[in-house]
């Protein structure tokens, strides 16, 4: 399925950027008049707001929520209705100028799709459930012309597990989506740039800059989307058809005075990667970008902000550069290096995705020598994004929506603690139960210890596990533990950088209640002992009332 | 962990829906098709626009506004070697050859035997002021590959270079490319007029006067051929021919400043030279103490101190009274003094033995 769901997503993703790409010069024919770039974003926002409301309601925004949403509390469910309509209303919004991007949508687009594949074919909900990110990985290759970033965004954003079951799944899907891609628009990256290096290490200064500068810019960009959606949540529901209308309003007069900022701009960040443009120009349309695509998203215009998010980052990243380069010709490159860089550090802002948008930005331009300044940006970006927003755009647009996704932090919550953290370590009191030890003795060391069970061997090593009930359905002529445990005997154990959930799980798997820890280099050598008690007494559950009840006899 | 167990509901037949999405598979695939053709189609047809309007405004001398329709242009078609070189001759031509450079650079990996891409690579490497990379370059578009009329282009692009190195004046690399260029068959009047010119720049009137006889040859009438050829021997020192040629040209323009000069000069020379076979020992000797007289005058002119005792050797030369029985040798006598000044006159501050120069002529028929 992972294939056909690459396939199709691919092959509807590529539909999708064509058809956007020809309406949008149909209403935009060459050398046409001024009012066409205040009139057409507003009736395309009129229009795509009105099938919105009416037939579509579930189409809204970008995408990437919605899908999250489906793959938290849908089990994974996307109506088909909402993908046609996804199509038919970012088609129409994108093409008529609205500042917003074509991937997001893309992502709900691929999603939707592997949701009603999944369905037809009768699979479970936790298979439908899995599904969704390998549609996300699919459609994002297709609409990025990037597959590893596609794979790595699905497991890093939509899932939030870089080790997720299904890794190979999105890989073939993003694999396959992107041959649809190649077959049928041919090799050529996202954006072409000339082969730009680090000419001195004082540019990594510069870089530096570069990555405080995109990541302010991406703060305020965030706030200003999620303020703005504050107020137009406010507005009464009756108005909602037409609040589209003030996004599309808003970029078209922006549109009137530059009308590089209309639509997806991908064509003028070409430019700009090239090292042709006046700074002014870049600094002007950064704003302009920062202000028109949170009124388009938070008027509910349909269409996402990973397009947007690149053209804000590659204007910052050119103006700084071109400043840099103005004022240190020659220990500076290009200004164009700059605005590549910029645009990594503008998606690590406002996205949050640090790894996703250096692979993303290496896939589309195919540079490698950009990459360690990318890297240093991006980071800076990401932390300063972190300190002054803490929650990441996505989770924050779900809140307003009242609903709670997942973040990394809470997922690190999850994990809890580490059993190394909670174990008793052997000394002289915590010891294993000698081998040579016989069943009564056993019993009363068990009873001793409060427990059902206990590692067998000597100070180091251990040859297994007892418990009452071996003891119990022992042969009467065992004389010791070792005749009650068989050479090479499988016994539960766990390492001490396992979570504490684990020791738990090995807990119920091996029908004991104490678990030896051991090293991770001879398993037989015992680091630690960790017990209900231990794990109950570092949640703070006290022992005495519960033990007391439990204990058997 | 009941939910991951549930079924989704509806299942319909798995065959018929696998029938449904291949139907959709192949309809999106059709559509795509058509799409990408449309695109294509337009694309190339703006790409086109974009660049006939660059095109047009370089040739009126706006390098800024055919930068930015080149510029839209390579960026709609960047398959288009012809939009990526034009572009490149606009950013080149409006000084921003630091921004030419990479895009020439990724054609010529792209195509590294295009003449075209090649010569416009040479051309920057002018402007950059690195001159060897652009004999390189030159040199790979000379022998590259061309469209249309190769012979010609590869002319041109040789011809240019040649006009480069005799800007530097790189005479010995630019014989080696006028040799070539001679070589060349099928090549017009005009410009066997223009190689033999180089040759005498480069300092090879022999191949020079070569070109300019057979062109003399073929059309007697040919003031330009003869009066080249007059400047070949002249150079070569063969006087009387240089004289022969001159005479020709000045039958067909006997207003022609130039020509008219020369021959005043070459007259004065003829009646100078004393190598001549059949003139007598005392005619040689007359002859020897006249240019002895012209080179002391020259030397006095130079005003420069410390040739007071070659000014009096010369002196007590043209003193002494003519031996009675004059012999080849007295006159050579008095020719290794005259030399002596001469060379003496050579080193002064500011002196220049032109070929207007009827003393400089003869002394160099002397001393070779």
């Amino acid at each position: 399925l992972s294939l056909v769901i690459g396939l199709l997503s691919g092959l509807t993703v590529v539909a999708f950027i064509l058809l956007t790409g020809r309406l949008a010069v149909r209403m935009y024919p060459p050398e046409s008049a001024a009012w066409r770039r205040v009139l057409i974003p507003l009736s395309g926002a009129l229009v795509s707001g009105y099938l919105l409301v009416r037939y579509f309601p579930n189409a809204r925004g970008s995408g990437i929520p919605q899908t999250k949403f489906a793959l938290f509390i849908r089990n994974g469910y996307i109506s088909l209705r909402t993908v046609l309509g996804k199509f038919l209303c970012c088609s129409i919004s994108l093409a008529s100028g609205i500042a917003l991007g074509r991937e997001g949508p893309s992502v709900q687009i691929g999603a939707g799709i592997a949701s009603v594949i999944g369905r037809r074919f009768g699979l479970s909900t936790a298979h439908v459930k899995a599904l969704v990110p390998v549609g996300c990985a699919g459609a994002l290759a297709a609409a990025f012309n990037t597959p590893i970033a596609a794979v790595l965004f699905a497991l890093e954003e939509i899932l939030g597990d870089m080790h997720a079951p299904v890794l190979g799944s999105v890989v073939l899907s993003s694999a396959t989506s992107w041959m649809v891609l190649h077959l049928i628009l041919g090799d050529q990256p996202l954006f072409h740039v000339p082969a730009y290096e680090l000419v001195h290490p004082l540019e990594f200064g510069v870089y530096v800059i570069l990555g405080v500068v995109g990541g302010l810019g991406s703060v305020c960009f965030v706030k200003l989307l999620l303020q703005l959606r504050i107020w137009f949540k406010k507005l009464p529901e009756s108005t909602l058809w037409w609040q589209p209308a003030v996004g599309g309003l808003a970029v078209g007069l922006f549109g009137w005075a530059m009308p590089q900022v209309l639509g997806v701009g991908y064509d003028y960040v070409d430019r700009v990667l090239g090292g042709d443009f006046p700074i002014r120009t870049v600094a002007i349309l950064a704003v302009m970008k920062i202000i028109a695509t949170p009124l388009c998203y938070s008027s509910g215009n349909a269409g996402g902000i990973f397009g947007p998010s690149l053209f804000i980052g590659a204007m910052i990243g050119a103006a700084t550069g071109g400043v840099a380069h103005a004022a240190l010709p020659a220990f500076t490159a290009n200004p164009g290096a700059y605005a590549l860089v910029g645009m990594g550090t503008a998606f690590a802002g406002i996205v949050r995705t640090p790894l996703t948008s250096v692979i993303m930005i290496f896939e589309m331009t195919r540079d490698y020598a950009i990459i360690v300044p990318l890297m240093i940006s991006n980071l800076i970006s990401f932390f300063i994004s972190r300190q002054l927003q803490p929650d990441p755009i996505y989770e924050a647009l779900a809140l307003q929506e009242g609903v709670h996704l997942p973040t990394g932090e809470s997922r690190a919550e999850l994990a809890g603690d580490r059993v190394g953290d909670v174990m008793v370590h052997i000394d002289d009191e915590t010891f294993p139960l000698p081998a040579g030890t016989d069943p009564a003795a056993a019993r009363k060391f068990l009873d001793t210890r409060e427990c059902n069970s206990w590692p067998v061997g000597d100070r180091q090593f251990i040859i297994g596990v007892i418990n009452r009930r071996d003891l119990d359905a022992g042969r009467p002529e065992a004389q010791t533990m070792r005749d009650l445990i068989p050479p090479d005997a499988h016994f539960p154990f766990v390492y001490a950088d396992h979570p504490v959930s684990l020791a738990l799980e090995r807990m119920r798997e091996g029908g004991v209640d104490v678990v030896p820890v051991v090293n991770r280099a001879i398993i037989s050598e015992i680091e630690g002992v960790i017990g209900l008690r231990e794990i109950l007494a570092a949640y703070g559950v006290p022992d005495s009332a519960f033990f007391s009840r439990s204990m058997p006899g | 962990m009941t939910a991951g167990a549930t079924q989704t509901g509806k299942a319909s037949r798995p065959g018929a829906t696998a029938a449904i999405l291949a139907v959709v598979a192949v309809g999106l695939a059709v559509a795509d098709r058509f799409l990408a053709k449309i695109e294509a189609s337009e694309t190339s047809a703006s790409a086109k626009r974009s660049y006939d309007k660059g095109s047009r405004l370089l040739e009126q001398g706006n390098t800024t506004g055919a930068v930015d329709f080149l510029r839209e242009a390579h960026g709609l078609d960047r398959q288009n070697p012809q939009y990526s070189l034009r572009l490149v001759s606009a950013l080149s031509a409006s000084g921003r050859t630091s921004d030419a450079a990479p895009l020439l650079q990724s054609l010529l990996q792209r195509e590294p035997n295009d003449g075209e891409a090649n010569l416009e690579a040479a051309r920057l490497a002018v402007k950059s002021g690195n001159l060897t990379e652009a004999q390189a370059y030159y040199h790979r578009a000379i022998y590259g590959e061309w469209q249309g009329n190769v012979n010609r282009q590869r002319n041109d692009a040789r011809m240019e270079l040649v006009n480069l190195l005799v800007e530097k004046n790189r005479k010995q690399e630019l014989l080696a490319e006028l040799i070539e260029l001679e070589a060349q068959p099928g090549a017009s009047t005009g410009t066997q007029k223009r190689i033999a010119e180089l040759f005498l720049f480069a300092e090879a009137p022999a191949r020079a006067a070569a070109i300019y006889r057979s062109l003399a040859d073929a059309d007697p009438r040919d003031i330009a051929a003869n009066e080249g050829l007059g400047n070949a021997e002249l150079q070569l020192g063969q006087y009387r021919a240089a004289h022969d040629a001159y005479q020709r040209a000045f039958m067909q323009a006997p207003n022609n400043t130039s020509v008219r000069a020369h021959l005043q000069v070459l007259n004065t020379v003829t009646g100078l030279d004393p190598t001549l076979r059949t003139l007598t020992s005392a005619e040689k000797y007359r002859r020897s103490v006249r240019i002895l007289q012209m080179a002391r005058e020259s030397l006095e002119r130079c005003g420069e101190v410390g040739h007071e005792e070659l000014l009096k050797v010369a002196d007590d030369q043209m003193g002494s009274a003519i031996p009675p029985h004059v012999t080849n040798e007295d006159a050579e006598g008095v020719l290794a003094i005259a030399e002596k000044l001469w060379q003496a006159e050579q080193q002064c501050d500011g002196a220049k033995a032109t070929d207007m120069n009827p003393l400089a002529l003869v002394m160099r028929k002397v001393a070779s």
